[in-house]
């Protein structure tokens, strides 16, 4: 079965199919490649088959195949026809219309949200959710662990540390701020992915450490000084008033903490864990050399593939394009990757910066 | 959440509040302690690593025997070259546009549509610029991968950080200065160069150091727009050289991740620490400029 060059939307267009005849005499088969399903210009296709034109003397139902429905590559037809020797040996040609039932856009949609994304292979496939997915789970576990700690850092600074404490912990953070995401990047693959192995290696076999799991903590330590620096921002800047107001009130200090200042600077705190939210969603450094870079379904479906699905490797939006950039070719259906996987982690900071300006105020 | 209010049965001889109060203290203090103890553990371990590795012979020859031996001079000299030439760039671009940005067109629509964008720039992640500057820089204006798209690139990552803390420290000016200079007959521009400019330096200052400590730091820009691997001789400066990739310090650390095996490890762990030694020397640089702008004006 050959296919033309490149079949545009909707287009329809005309397959030449061998066919033969079964031992039987009684039905035909009808045989083509496979994967011609999978090939670059139908990939994004699902596209039915119609028979035109069956050879002289040869009586074929119309019939409409859907080829993802016979993945082997063949269909049996019936026909009434009592075959010599000869048409026997040789076999038939069939023509066949093609009739691409989805549209492009829609298919490749389809095809984006798939859960294979393997660009390199012959036919390749990007189906991304793997990748989203990844990004998304590193950021919330990220979030997860440094609001607290950031939180509690920030109360502590604004609220009950001397003026001298908070003088030595400004640049304290401003050091953390500065180091480069590379040096952190190694930081964990000393630190945390030994640990790691420590701990799961012999139940999970584990090659290494790398996986969501340690990216998301070393991006806990990426986040922090963020977080911190603008939640005490947004902490000192509730009026004096309010705390004199609690305490004259009878409030603990625990309490006022909870009740008042926390709820009169949630604006601000909120804006503060969406930058960071931002922020660990863009940084690439880290998710490369802490990730591990294989493209996995995370898998919540047990206890134990939970676990798995924390600490084996796998690759996020970010690390993907930087793993990409490098060996892809020009001009190639791959080459666009990247820039929509670039466009796509523009979109979800865009929606971080816009719901963080809904609490800047 | 329970809280308790403070009235609680009075013990005779224990102050459950001031108790209950030291409690919660103690758990806040134990966070920032935590920060603390993670930056210092952070430096330790890295200087730990690298510092058997710093030798004047590591900082300033080119490596030999395939990567695996040698120093790290053409790298360090590329790093420094990167940052001369964005610092060039930027600056004179990143001030402009500050000015721009707080001085003229006050409230307009315009104005607030550019804070916005800007603001957007300052946050798309530096992987987003690299892929910029190979689709524009590199491959539109045929560049290719060399210095002067390595500039490019770097001048647009750190413009926004730029324009942003220009535009802030012009507004910390205060307004008997200004309206002190133009009673004096100073037109606008003289008031803007003579005496709003002076005052806000010390500010823009920190902000152009702080964004370049940046983007001397980060990998993802000159990933693919400035940076070759193997460098055995130093980048020299001149007309042909902006053409060609430089090695850098970054780029090094990256690739000698994905790579892994060619350059030895004590190599990565000593350039580690140079990264970070050099990228807070300039925040230093950015701490004391502040400090004495401080003390001199108030």
């Amino acid at each position: 079965m050959r296919a033309p060059e490149r079949a545009k939307q909707g287009e329809r267009f005309l397959l030449l199919v061998f066919a033969m005849p079964t031992y039987t005499g009684k039905t035909m088969e009808l045989a083509w490649e496979p994967d011609v399903s999978f090939e670059p210009q139908f990939a994004p296709y699902q596209f039915r088959l119609r028979l035109v034109r069956a050879p002289e003397g040869v009586d074929v139902e119309p019939i409409e195949i859907d080829l993802r429905q016979h993945p082997k590559g063949c269909i049996t037809l019936p026909v009434w026809k009592a075959y010599s020797q000869e048409e026997w040996l040789k076999g038939y040609l069939f023509e066949l219309e093609a009739i691409p039932t989805t549209s492009t856009t829609w298919a490749t949609l389809q095809q984006f949200l798939m859960s294979d994304w393997a660009p390199t292979i012959l036919y390749p496939r990007f189906g991304m959710l793997p990748l989203l997915l990844a990004s998304l789970l590193i950021t919330t576990l990220a979030i997860l662990f440094a609001t607290p700690l950031g939180l509690a850092a920030a109360v502590y600074l604004s609220e009950q540390a001397s003026p001298r404490v908070r003088e030595w912990f400004k640049p304290i953070l401003e050091v953390l701020a500065a180091i480069p995401t590379v040096v952190l990047g190694y930081f964990g693959v000393v630190m945390i992915t030994p640990a790691l192995q420590k701990l799961f290696g012999e139940a999970l076999q584990l090659s290494s450490g790398r996986g969501l799991l340690a990216t998301a903590l070393m991006m806990t330590v990426f986040i922090l000084p963020t977080i911190i620096s603008l939640s005490e921002d947004a902490l000192r800047a509730v009026p004096n008033s309010l705390r004199e107001g609690a305490e004259a009130l009878g409030f603990t200090h625990a309490g006022r903490i909870r009740l008042v200042i926390l709820p009169a600077a949630k604006s601000g705190l909120i804006a503060a864990v969406l930058l960071a939210v931002a922020r660990v969603m863009g940084e690439t450094m880290i998710v490369w050399i802490l990730s591990g870079g294989t493209p996995t379904m995370p898998d919540f479906s047990s206890p134990t593939a939970a676990l798995g699905t924390l600490v084996k490797p796998t690759r996020a939006i970010p690390d993907t394009i930087a793993i990409e950039m490098g060996n892809v070719e020009l001009e190639s259906p791959h080459y666009g990757y990247p820039f929509l996987l670039g466009l796509i982690i523009i979109n979800l900071l865009g929606f971080a910066y816009r719901k963080r300006a809904q609490f800047q105020l | 959440m329970a809280v308790k209010l403070a009235h609680k049965p009075a013990e005779a001889g224990v102050d459950w509040e001031a108790l209950v109060a030291r409690r919660d203290a103690l758990r806040l203090r134990k966070n920032a302690l935590l920060t603390t103890l993670l930056v210092f553990t952070l430096l330790a371990v890295i200087t730990y690593k690298g510092a058997s590795t710093i030798s004047w012979e590591f900082l300033t020859t080119p490596p030999r025997e395939g990567m695996s031996a040698g120093g790290i001079g053409p790298m360090i000299r590329g790093s420094l070259l990167l940052m001369l030439g964005t610092f060039l760039l930027a600056t004179p671009l990143g001030i402009f546009g500050g000015v721009c940005l707080a001085e003229y067109g006050d409230r307009s629509r315009i104005r607030r549509f550019m804070h916005a964008s800007v603001a957007a720039l300052a946050g798309t992640p530096p992987i987003v610029y690299g892929l910029f500057g190979l689709a524009i820089f590199v491959l539109k204006f045929q560049f290719g991968v060399s210095l002067l798209a390595g500039w490019c690139t770097l001048t647009l990552f750190s413009l926004p950080v730029i324009v942003l803390t220009t535009e802030a420290a012009l507004k910390t000016v205060p307004e008997g200065i200004i309206n002190g200079g133009l009673a004096l007959g100073l037109s606008r521009w003289q008031t803007l160069w003579r005496l709003a400019l002076p005052y806000a330096m010390p500010g823009i200052m920190t902000g152009v150091i702080l964004s370049l400590g940046r983007a001397a730091g980060e990998a993802m820009p000159v990933l693919f727009t400035a940076s070759i691997y193997y460098a055995s001789t130093f980048p020299a400066l001149s007309w042909e050289s902006l053409r060609q990739p430089v090695a850098n310090l970054p780029y090094y650390l990256a690739e000698g991740y994905r790579q892994p095996g060619v350059v030895p490890e004590h190599l990565i762990w000593g350039a580690c620490l140079t990264l970070i030694v050099l990228v807070l020397l300039l925040n230093v640089g950015a701490i004391v400029i502040r400090t004495r702008a401080r003390r001199r004006y108030l």
